[in-house]
């Protein structure tokens, strides 16, 4: 997989948004200059993650806990830094009025909780023996 | 042939703009040596408010993230997320000439043109007397000297409840910058509930700030667009380098850069001072009457050690101590924090336990926008996609308090220089810092009444930050004020102790760091310390 699809791929988990070829580019120049590289079996498992993209939030949650530099949340880091400074995110994260807001927090919340725990059983069974 | 000055400047920051300053208003021939670090990367930067800018400008990354991204953060919270990619040449080249081994204490060094100065928060406050006094500096001529430097950087503020633990009776004072909604809120709650909030030894006062509201020399106000952090449009923020480039124009300034100061020998009639070229590393001598040393507390410690290498093993250090208070404000909870904003402190909560008109502690009072929130879900332990959600639903109502505590010097606060010649300078500073537990007991102590105090304030603290040791970037103590001339000490006027024209111009001689801002009091210091030396002539 290219790293067009794979920044599409984090762009879209993260915020449902898609990224150009540019942003492609510049997320491809980053990974080879940042220690964001991965070993020739994580690459496997990444591979595997981004083909089926709805485990990403799981996989990253589950990091989130048990190892927070492993270099899948980098790489997500990175697609969210990018993503950040990109007009396509500004309207969604700027804008601080909304309707029912605090049921959208509330949601969130125990959506986050709730991929918390499975995410650290997948983390559990799937990611870290991979390290190993 | 030797270069010959009358007064040798050593250092670019705040405090050796301010001494040069007035050694060149006085004709005094002045030589400013430093290593002057510039950003060689080049930003275009759109004179935009940071809304528009992330709304439209194609560009952003370039200078939110760095040219190659190297500006993202990783790891736990950077102590000083301003140091953006646009200043990142501010701490360039530190590592290399200026190591330092230490597992507790992590300083910020600067060798760039402006030192530290090119990313200070602005945040000035003008010490009382009893904290001038306990720092070891003459009361009236430091007052007289912050109306000076007053007028020289442009300083706003308001003389509020605030006024007599950061302003006193300093002059020329541009009006306060215009609060935004999330302060505007903290300051009415304080208003309102003023009296029982002062019972508890809360008072709030607007930040006094470099920063200017009015005109001033060709500056122009704040465009309140806040990006503060990325860039300085019309100069409205002061830096050191409007200065250095003001004296630059002057007869009677030379700036050298490039020049690394190792060590310095007195002699006869005159001082010969030894400086590295950082690029191509010969060394050189330049000679001069009167030498004054502003290399930053550490940088200065570092010289003084090398020139008397046989005497000074071990040195007293002094690094305030700072926390973070991660707050949520319920009244802005979904309310448009506004377009129109400046990036820096707005609101100070001093708490004055005794009642006696001084600080115990600080905490400077922070919205949080254009630092961007992926710096924020990084410290979230949960999936980016929820976190940067949760983020930006909450942006408006988060609050964060920067919490000072006044530092004292003990046994277990010191550096020491250690020969090694796999360095650069051929040698390489320990430094150990650490609090007892009385220290400890009192911070937690002040911690817990700043944080019932930022309730009635309408502001729930919820998470709390411990950056360590050296985070605060406030620094002193290693050469104390002291009269009777103890070795390693300085005289009242800035002169080190056992020499006759060897003057210290930073924050080497305060004996104890009040809980706030040091650099108001080193510039006004500087200031103070170049008039004894054009006294001395
Ligand atoms: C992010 C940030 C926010 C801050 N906010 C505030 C604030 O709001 N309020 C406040 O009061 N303070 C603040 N500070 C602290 C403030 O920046 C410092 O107190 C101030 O810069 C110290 O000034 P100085 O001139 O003594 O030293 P420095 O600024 O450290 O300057 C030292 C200078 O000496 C030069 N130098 C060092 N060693 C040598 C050598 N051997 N030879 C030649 N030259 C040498 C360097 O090139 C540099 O120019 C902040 C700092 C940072 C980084």
């Amino acid at each position: 997989m290219g790293y067009k699809e794979e920044i599409n791929i984090l762009w879209r988990t993260l915020l449902n948004v898609s990224a150009d070829e540019r942003v492609a580019q510049r997320y491809q120049e980053a990974v080879e200059t940042l220690p964001y590289t991965l070993t020739p079996k994580e690459r496997k498992v990444w591979g595997q993650l981004l083909r089926h993209a709805w485990l990403l939030p799981y996989v990253d949650a589950g990091l989130a806990i048990r190892n927070s530099q492993h270099p899948f949340r980098k790489r997500m880091y990175l697609a969210l830094a990018l993503l950040e400074a990109h007009p396509s995110s500004a309207d969604f994260l700027l804008t601080t009025r909304r309707r029912f807001l605090t049921a959208r927090v509330a949601l969130i919340s125990l959506r986050a909780c709730v991929r918390t725990v499975l995410g650290i059983v997948i983390v559990t069974c799937i990611i870290h023996p991979v390290r190993v | 042939m030797n270069k010959r000055h009358d007064c040798i400047v050593v250092g670019s920051g705040p405090s050796g703009a301010m001494a040069a300053q007035t050694l060149v208003e006085h004709g005094v021939d002045t030589a400013m040596l430093d290593v002057g670090y510039t950003s060689d990367a080049k930003y275009h930067i759109p004179d935009l408010p940071f809304t528009d800018i992330r709304r439209t400008d194609p560009s952003q990354h370039e200078y939110f993230l760095g040219k190659d991204c190297t500006g993202i953060p990783t790891g736990n919270i950077h102590t000083a997320p301003q140091i953006t990619p646009p200043r990142l040449f501010t701490t360039h080249g530190v590592e290399h000439w200026l190591p330092i081994e230490s597992s507790t204490f992590h300083p910020y060094q600067s060798l760039a043109y402006g030192g530290l100065g090119n990313a200070w928060g602005l945040a000035c406050f003008a010490y009382t007397p009893d904290e001038l006094h306990g720092i070891g500096l003459d009361v009236s001529r430091t007052q007289d000297a912050y109306t000076t430097i007053a007028q020289r950087i442009g300083i706003s503020g308001e003389h509020d409840d605030g006024g007599p633990y950061a302003l006193n009776h300093v002059e020329y004072i541009q009006p306060a910058a215009t609060l935004e909604p999330s302060m505007q809120h903290i300051y009415a709650a304080y208003q309102r509930r003023r009296k029982t909030i002062q019972r508890h030894g809360g008072r709030v006062g607007k930040t006094p700030l470099a920063l200017l509201t009015q005109h001033l020399n060709g500056r122009t106000p704040t465009p309140y667009t806040d990006m503060d952090f990325w860039t300085n449009p019309g100069l409205s923020a002061y830096r050191p380098a409007i200065t250095l480039n003001a004296l630059k124009k002057q007869r009677h300034f030379t700036y050298y850069s490039n020049r690394l100061v190792l060590a310095f020998a007195e002699k006869k009639n005159e001082i010969a001072v030894t400086a590295q070229h950082t690029d191509t590393d010969h060394t050189e001598t330049m000679y001069c009457t009167r030498l004054l040393l502003a290399a930053g507390t550490l940088g200065t410690a570092r010289v003084i050690m090398r020139s008397f290498p046989n005497a000074a093993h071990c040195l007293p250090l002094l690094s305030g101590t700072y926390h973070y208070l991660a707050c949520i404000q319920p009244a802005m909870f979904g309310k448009d924090p506004g377009t129109r904003k400046i990036s820096y402190s707005q609101l100070t909560l001093f708490l004055d336990e005794a009642g006696d008109g001084n600080a115990s502690a600080t905490a400077m009072l922070y919205t949080y926008r254009s630092l961007l929130l992926f710096r924020l879900a990084n410290q979230l332990p949960i999936n980016y996609a929820d976190a940067i959600r949760l983020l930006a639903y909450g942006s408006s109502s988060l609050v964060i308090a920067g919490i000072h505590h006044a530092e004292h010097p003990s046994a277990q606060k010191y550096i020491r220089r250690i020969p090694d010649a796999s360095r650069a300078t051929a040698d390489v500073l320990q430094a150990t810092y650490t609090l007892n537990a009385a220290e400890r007991a009192r911070h937690r102590q002040h911690e817990r009444r700043i944080a019932s105090i930022l309730l009635r304030l309408g502001c729930i603290p919820m998470y709390r930050i411990d950056p360590g040791h050296g985070s605060s970037i406030h620094y002193g103590g290693t050469l104390p004020f002291d009269p009777t001339g103890a070795p390693y000490t300085l005289a009242h006027d800035g002169r080190l102790s056992g020499t006759r024209h060897i003057y210290i111009a930073d924050g080497s001689g305060f004996r104890y760091l009040p809980p706030k801002g040091p650099t108001f009091t080193l510039m006004a210091n500087a200031h103070v310390v170049a008039t004894h030396v054009i006294n001395s002539r």
